[in-house]
């Protein structure tokens, strides 16, 4: 089982996010953060394999998050979600250190295919 | 009642008694001076008099000029059929005048120099020509006075030419001025001048000091110079008159062998000091009429200018002399009129556009093509962003070549500009969450849909649905918004019973394992409600969707005095102060501002815009528990009994009332409900 913290500051989003994961064979979440703070608080004490954390939040923004957790936890799959399509934001959160950057308008095929990976990887 | 043509016929009878009558009185009086020789006479006013009637009333009043003619010869020992005949040539001469100036596009106000010379040559000359002609022809076949026919002749023409140069302009101009009162000032110098006039010429001409004519001069030419043709006219009329008097009764001395020669000579130097009066005050209305047609072109250019906020420059190259246009002034925000050099023009330009503003200016010069650029132009903490369009104009194909152009204040615009593509990328942003959410989970409960467990299957469904409610919503609150932007709703204010409509919208919201308590009491507040409950539903949307499932929200509703507070308090992080005015205005500042307050979104800004529409406003404070406190205050709408109770409570009850009803909004929502 992978294990992973999400972070959104979108409830309802936050919460079908967690129902679509967890539908996936393999994947569990252990962990929801609303804010940036909360998601580096359950990185740290809940020890995940990855973090799926929304780029664009209140409360300390996704991009700072990722860019605290790659400096202190180097092989954490940290993995960006934004509802921005514009290539700044994701080079921002790439160069913070997030492995991937995925638009939330997409269907997270592809997101699912990079947890599951994270195992074996 | 009179008809309208009874009134205009009535008119013209008038005018026809009066010109008749004007002209007997005046043809008798010239006819009945010493010198006049039997009906010829060298002071003949009548055909001044018939000229400016018929350009100042028309033609048609022809016959009350036959009439006067007639009846004047008549009565001065002609025969009646010599009468009849003579008045016929009287009759033409002004006709035919009129005619010939009007074709020629003589203007009576003589305010050009062409006037004057039209009146002078197809007036006073040509016309009279046939008078004389048919007169002298007349008395030639009637047999009266065979012995001097030329100088009968020649006294007959002058005396029409100079009735009509004294008389006609003087008629002309008092017609022009008759409306127009002159300030007090005016009028006194116009007094004083005429008396000084006056007495003068009565000097010269009556008063035995006629070695010295030259003295009428100044007040002739003050007349002109401050009085323009009404001055010049009146002034020679004024001359003409005492000099004419003076000469009859023979207070002047001059060499010729008869009194009517004597008044002929007389008459000869009035005609050329007419003349020459008329011209000098054409030149003054010209020019006159020049500057006021350069002022007026000015004062359109400058008005166009600042209703298009479009500046036009000029800029030497090689004096390095900069020219603006006073609204170039208003948009740089520099005052008006100060000297300006190129140097000081880019100091004044952002630092980064100096360089492109150098170079195209280079490029300009060296292909002499027209080039447009934008830059920011920055006077202290303002700075407009100008757009300039300019072309270069080389002097006679010289080196030392001009810049000239316009520069528009674009900032505007501009802005209006980012705005929009703000509000699109928080729209679409809005948008694309919901849409994500409905897009995964459906894609997922297709695959996987018989795996799941009962629970999370259902939970899944419902948030489908709650995202399809969640875009259905932001996208009536775009149109709401977008509506009460351009101004197009009014509030339709009816007595709503608050309390009720905010529990209905809290059971809405009621989803899942979500506490909202209600903290209100049954009350009836004068309100739109659908658009309170619009306010309501996007403040618990809000929250909601900013704090953590099972944390309490609370909603809560209290009277304020007659004002209408609506709260809800939250548990969640709360709102930064620096971004707590700008969550309501999105839609007026861009969100910029707010980047951080990520999802605050249309829906607080249109709480701002329907609480503004109530005459009201939104802001935010601290929950006691830390988090969001969002606020809505109504003001005027609740009429409470608890009010009877306070002190000048009946005071205050009926002020507020009158308040509601002269407020813009009662008033709007009670025209739209008619």
């Amino acid at each position: 089982m992978v294990r992973i913290v999400i972070a959104d500051d979108d409830e309802t989003y936050l919460e079908s996010l967690r129902d679509v994961l967890e539908a996936q064979s393999g994947l569990t979440v252990i962990g929801a953060a609303r804010d940036g703070v909360e998601a580096i608080e359950l990185t740290e004490e809940l020890h995940p394999d990855a973090l799926v954390i929304d780029a664009h939040m209140r409360q300390l923004d996704g991009v700072a998050a990722i860019a605290r957790l790659r400096r202190d936890h180097p092989a954490l799959c940290l993995i960006a979600l934004t509802g921005d399509p514009a290539p700044p934001l994701h080079h921002a959160a790439r160069d913070a250190g997030a492995d991937a950057v995925f638009l939330k308008g997409e269907f997270l095929g592809t997101l699912f295919a990079r947890l599951a990976a994270v195992k074996h990887g | 009642m009179a008809k309208p043509s009874d009134s205009r016929r009535r008119q013209y009878w008038l005018r026809f008694a009066g010109v008749a009558l004007a002209y007997v009185v005046f043809g008798k009086l010239g006819i009945s001076l010493s010198v006049a020789e039997g009906i010829v006479t060298p002071v003949w006013a009548p055909s001044g008099l018939a000229l400016a009637a018929l350009l100042i009333f028309g033609r048609s009043l022809w016959p009350a000029v036959a009439l006067g003619a007639f009846l004047t010869n008549a009565t001065s020992g002609a025969a009646p059929l010599v009468a009849a005949a003579i008045a016929c040539g009287n009759t033409l001469e002004p006709v035919i005048a009129a005619q010939l100036l009007r074709k020629t596009g003589f203007r009576i106000d003589l305010a050009r120099m062409r006037d004057v010379f039209l009146l002078v040559f197809l007036g006073a000359g040509v016309s009279t020509l046939l008078s004389a002609t048919n007169g002298i022809a007349i008395l030639f076949l009637a047999g009266l006075d065979r012995s001097a026919l030329a100088s009968d002749w020649l006294l007959w023409w002058f005396g029409d030419a100079v009735g009509i140069l004294m008389v006609t302009p003087l008629l002309l101009l008092a017609y022009v001025h008759r409306v127009g009162r002159p300030t007090r000032a005016r009028s006194l110098e116009a007094v004083l001048l005429g008396s000084t006039l006056s007495l003068v010429t009565a000097l010269v001409f009556l008063g035995g000091a006629w070695q010295y004519p030259y003295l009428i001069f100044p007040p002739l030419l003050w007349a002109a110079l401050r009085f323009h043709q009404l001055g010049a006219a009146t002034g020679s009329f004024v001359v003409g008159v005492l000099g004419t008097w003076g000469t009859v009764v023979g207070t002047l001395p001059l060499e010729a062998s008869t009194a009517t020669t004597r008044v002929q000579l007389i008459q000869a130097l009035l005609v050329v000091l007419a003349i020459s009066l008329l011209v000098v005050g054409a030149t003054l209305e010209e020019r006159e009429t020049a500057l006021r047609s350069a002022e007026q072109t000015a004062a359109r250019l400058s008005e166009a200018q600042a209703l298009t906020h479009i500046g036009s420059w000029e800029w030497d190259l090689t004096t390095d002399a900069v020219t603006w246009s006073d609204e170039l002034y208003r948009i740089f925000g520099l005052p008006a009129a100060t000297a300006v050099s190129s140097a000081e023009f880019l100091s004044h330009v952002l630092p980064e556009d100096r360089a492109r503003i150098e170079e195209t200016v280079q490029r300009a010069r060296l292909d002499r093509q027209p080039f447009s650029l934008e830059y920011g132009f920055a006077v202290g903490v303002r700075t407009r962003i100008v757009h300039s369009r300019g072309r270069v104009i080389a002097v006679d194909g010289s080196d030392s070549p001009r810049l000239v152009g316009t520069a528009q204040d674009v900032s505007e615009q501009r802005q209006a500009e980012t705005l929009r593509a703000d509000i699109l990328s928080i729209v679409s942003h809005e948008l694309r969450t919901p849409l994500a959410s409905i897009l995964n989970l459906a894609v997922t409960l297709r695959q996987k849909g018989n795996e799941l467990n009962e629970p999370r299957a259902r939970r899944m469904l419902d948030n489908v649905v709650n995202e399809a409610r969640r875009i259905d919503r932001l996208l009536s609150n775009l149109l709401e918004i977008d509506r009460l932007r351009h101004g197009v709703v009014a509030a339709m204010r009816e007595p709503t019973d608050v309390t009720q409509l905010l529990r209905q919208v809290a059971d809405v919201h009621r989803i899942g394992d979500r506490p909202i308590a209600i903290e209100a009491e049954p009350m009836l507040a004068t309100v739109d409600g659908p658009k309170i409950e619009r306010i309501v539903d996007n403040l618990l949307l809000n929250a909601v969707k900013h704090t953590p499932a099972g944390t309490p929200i609370v909603l809560r509703v209290q009277p304020k005095a007659n004002d209408l507070l609506i709260i809800v308090d939250d548990d969640g992080p709360g709102i930064p102060q620096e971004h707590r005015t700008a969550i309501f205005e999105i839609f007026d500042r861009g969100p910029k501002a707010m980047s951080n307050a990520s999802g605050a979104g249309i829906g607080l800004a249109l709480v701002g815009r329907l609480a503004a529409l109530h005459g009201g406003q939104a802001w935010v404070e601290t929950s006691p528990s830390g988090g969001a406190s969002m606020r809505v205050l109504i003001p005027n709408c609740v009429e409470s009994e608890e009010l009877d109770e306070l002190p000048m409570a009946g005071v205050t009850a009926h002020e507020t009332h009158e308040n509601a009803k002269d407020s813009p909004t009662y008033r709007n929502s009670a025209h739209s409900s008619r």
